[in-house]
């Protein structure tokens, strides 16, 4: 424990015997005297007072002592006692009164900084990263859910009929799994995190895939992409991570989350970054990036953010 | 781009590159669950970005081991403090009458004067609640406890002194 100045050791001291429930008169007198003694004992003295008043001033009586008496558990030692809590979703039924469950054909879309977790009928779940959508058609013989834009992720239950996720050039099948997919602007990308999926080009072109390998899809056909380090699903859990991409790439994942205009100029875009940021506090993430690159952020009427090198 | 940031840039990218995969498995086989061990190494990194020196890092396994060993703690010491709090209002339903930013007002001040005694016995710790929270007499602390009344005022002292010990 640090030192700490004499007079506030000695008000510990007089403090403590104070509280004993034996404090005679005649150590009461020699207090008044230590008291009047120097300025800095009455100031110590009011100091540690202060400091107790302010620390328990919302505490007092045997619950809060019980409370802070609980001893830390060791069932937290054991493997899985954490699964309690935090791993919950909020989410969607999509579903509703007389609906038949086999078949289904909705839309959905979310808006700037929204996420939504959509249940479907047949066990599967869909969450969708913001400004994003999707078409969903379940009919009897295959399970379609078509991305128009953004991100999702989709939790597949094995059914009798396939799961095809579909986006502006090419077909993932699964029968069950787990996997990511995002439409960019002339590309998508496809992550399987669970099970076995086939991705199909538009010339036909087949790319088998297994848990952990990811493929990118354009109008020339389908490729394997490298293994990664990060987790392209992070931004269910609202995360944006990152290992050693350009700005640009990384406001690009950014910009769902924003609202008004997020300008970054070409010598910015090229920087190299390398971390994790939080996509629902995006002016968080912004100082952030600034505080690991020499960036120049200017903000004009709360919707105009452009960045620059500085 | 200044000679300095670029240094620390480099560290952090090699150092995520090489041990963010790593560490987020080696929380999931510790903590069960996918989504908290990816929060834990997000802070655990978080933590190491906020660290001054960066570059000076010669053991970065160590480092994030001991870094989210530390978090995780922290977080299973606050869900106790949380759940024996709830149990102990749900013992006495009308105190469940206080305003939901009281409860969060007491939660936090528990929390602040728990992290504040951690480095105190589980008796000097209990000595001091006793003395400080219900005001009871060293003669009787003594008593509930088994040690003697002038081991209980040196309990006393121990708990005011780490209370003053952090600056505000």
């Amino acid at each position: 424990m640090s030192e700490l100045p004499a007079a506030l050791e000695q008000a510990i001291e007089w403090h403590a015997r104070q509280a004993s429930g034996q404090f005679t008169e005649r150590e009461h007198q020699a207090f008044e005297r230590w008291l009047a003694a120097d300025h800095a004992h009455a100031t110590a003295w009011n100091s540690l007072r202060s400091r107790l008043d302010q620390t328990f001033a919302q505490l007092s009586g045997s619950r809060a002592r019980q409370v802070l008496n609980t001893g830390t558990s060791r069932r937290h030692l054991l493997r899985g006692a954490l699964v309690v809590g935090g791993c919950a979703l909020s989410a969607r039924l999509v579903t509703w009164p007389g609906m038949p469950l086999d078949t289904l054909a909705a839309d959905f879309s979310t808006g700037v900084a929204q996420r939504e977790t959509l249940l479907l009928a047949d066990g599967s779940s869909l969450t969708l990263n913001a400004e994003s959508a999707v078409n969903i058609d379940f009919s009897n013989d295959m399970r379609t859910v078509r991305l128009l834009r953004g991100s999702l992720m989709a939790q597949v239950e094995r059914r009798d009929r396939p799961f095809q996720v579909i986006c502006h050039d090419a077909i993932a099948q699964l029968n069950a799994g787990h996997c990511v997919m995002t439409q960019y602007q002339d590309h998508a990308e496809f992550w399987l995190k669970t099970g076995t999926a086939q991705l199909r080009s538009r010339q036909h072109q087949v790319l088998a895939l297994t848990a952990g390998q990811g493929a990118r899809a354009d109008s020339q056909g389908v490729h394997p992409l490298p293994a990664r380090a990060t987790d392209p699903a992070a931004w269910v859990r609202g995360l944006l991570e990152v290992n050693d991409q350009s700005l640009g790439q990384v406001i690009e994942r950014l910009r769902p989350y924003r609202r008004g205009i997020l300008q970054i100029s070409d010598a910015a875009a090229s920087l190299r970054i390398s971390g994790v940021f939080s996509l629902d506090n995006s002016d968080q993430a912004l100082a952030a990036l600034k505080d690991i690159l020499p960036l120049r952020i200017d903000r004009y009427w709360g919707l105009w953010t452009r960045i620059d090198r500085a | 781009m200044s000679h300095v940031l670029q240094r620390r840039n480099q560290v952090l990218n090699h150092l995520f590159g090489e041990h963010h995969g790593w560490l987020v498995d080696r929380l999931r086989a510790r903590m069960g669950c996918r989504h908290d061990a990816a929060d834990m190494a997000a802070e655990t990194f978080a933590q190491i970005v906020a660290l001054p020196d960066a570059q000076a890092i010669r053991e970065p396994r160590a480092l994030l081991t001991t870094i989210a060993k530390r978090l995780m703690f922290a977080s299973w010491r606050r869900r106790d403090l949380e759940r024996a709090y709830l149990e102990s209002l749900a013992a006495e339903p009308e105190q469940f009458e206080s305003s939901p930013e009281d409860r969060y007002l007491v939660m936090e001040a528990l929390l602040e004067v728990d992290q504040l005694l951690h480095n105190l016995s589980s008796k000097a710790r209990a000595a001091f609640l006793y003395s400080q929270l219900e005001g009871w007499t060293y003669a009787r602390i003594g008593a509930e406890l088994g040690v003697s009344a002038p081991r209980v005022h040196q309990y006393v002292v121990q708990g005011l002194k780490a209370i003053c010990a952090v600056v505000r």
